[in-house]
């Protein structure tokens, strides 16, 4: 999510859309939501999380999708990555420890109320373009 | 390591936090006007929804559910329009963090239903609040300090 938001906000510089001051405190919000999880969770050194990136078993690379380069794209884009980092979260948590849960939960609240944001954020780029 | 709460004293303690969110729209809604008065009701509506949920669940699992009182204590003083906003976030505030208590139960419908309410509290809380918050319903003492990095 982060790389996202980077992305788009650096994609808004000189586009006439004052993107970056909206999306802010939401990519804030994420940093803060990173550092929290990297405190909880312990990855053993030699795990699947710690060793660096494999080739897919098909052989072809597998690459996160590209953020849109149009403003309104590329806030449809991160609302829609909002919503699905938020419904993952709320399957991930059945198995969790509990105050892992509990972490999961107040993320994935944050990361829903993201997507309001990005909808008026979106309907002013929308109006802009 | 710590143990799992019992669902039932979890089911009511977020139905407790309910009960007081009902008396409390009902301030927060009677001090506004117009769509925002309109959003008030709504939300009343909603913490109303998730009461008798509350109460059917315990129900179903042999609990007498907990009486709403006559009256509650509100945190804050309403007056004005601003206040009763004010009062809808700290509402909402409690409600979340009754709602993580429901998350840390290890019932699998328990939990989610706790999930899925702790996001709608917070949807509610940002719209009065007018900005987002990183963790709702975590009190700051439950969150570690540490570096920032990127993600």
């Amino acid at each position: 999510m982060i790389a996202n938001y980077g992305t788009v906000m650096r994609g808004a510089h000189g586009g006439g859309v004052d993107l970056p001051s909206e999306l802010e405190p939401l990519l804030a919000e994420h940093r803060a939501h990173l550092a929290q999880l990297q405190s909880r969770l312990i990855i053993p050194a030699g795990s699947p999380a710690s060793a660096p990136p494999s080739p897919s078993p098909s052989g072809r690379a597998t690459t996160a999708p590209a953020v849109p380069t149009a403003p309104a794209a590329a806030i449809a884009f991160l609302k829609n990555a909002e919503q699905a980092a938020a419904t993952a979260l709320l399957t991930r948590l059945v198995t969790a420890p509990s105050s892992l849960a509990q972490l999961f939960a107040s993320i994935s609240a944050s990361e829903i109320t993201h997507v309001p944001v990005l909808d008026v954020v979106a309907s002013r780029a929308g109006r802009a373009g | 390591m710590t143990t799992a709460p019992r669902p039932v004293s979890a089911l009511q303690a977020a139905l407790t936090a309910e009960h007081a969110a009902v008396y409390g729209y009902g301030v927060v809604g009677a001090h506004l006007t117009g769509g925002r008065q309109d959003r008030a009701t709504a939300d009343w509506v909603a913490h109303q929804q998730a009461r008798d949920t509350l109460e059917a669940m315990l129900q179903a699992r042999g609990a007498t559910p907990v009486a709403a009182a006559v009256a509650y204590r509100l945190p804050v003083q309403v007056r004005n329009p601003a206040q009763a906003a004010s009062l809808a976030v700290l509402l909402e505030e409690r409600i979340s963090t009754a709602y993580l208590g429901l998350v840390a139960v290890d019932t699998p419908a328990v939990r989610t239903f706790g999930a899925q309410q702790v996001q709608a509290s917070a949807l509610r809380a940002a719209y009065w609040r007018g900005s987002t918050v990183a963790f709702p319903g975590l009190p700051a003492g439950a969150l570690a300090t540490r570096r920032r990095s990127g993600k």
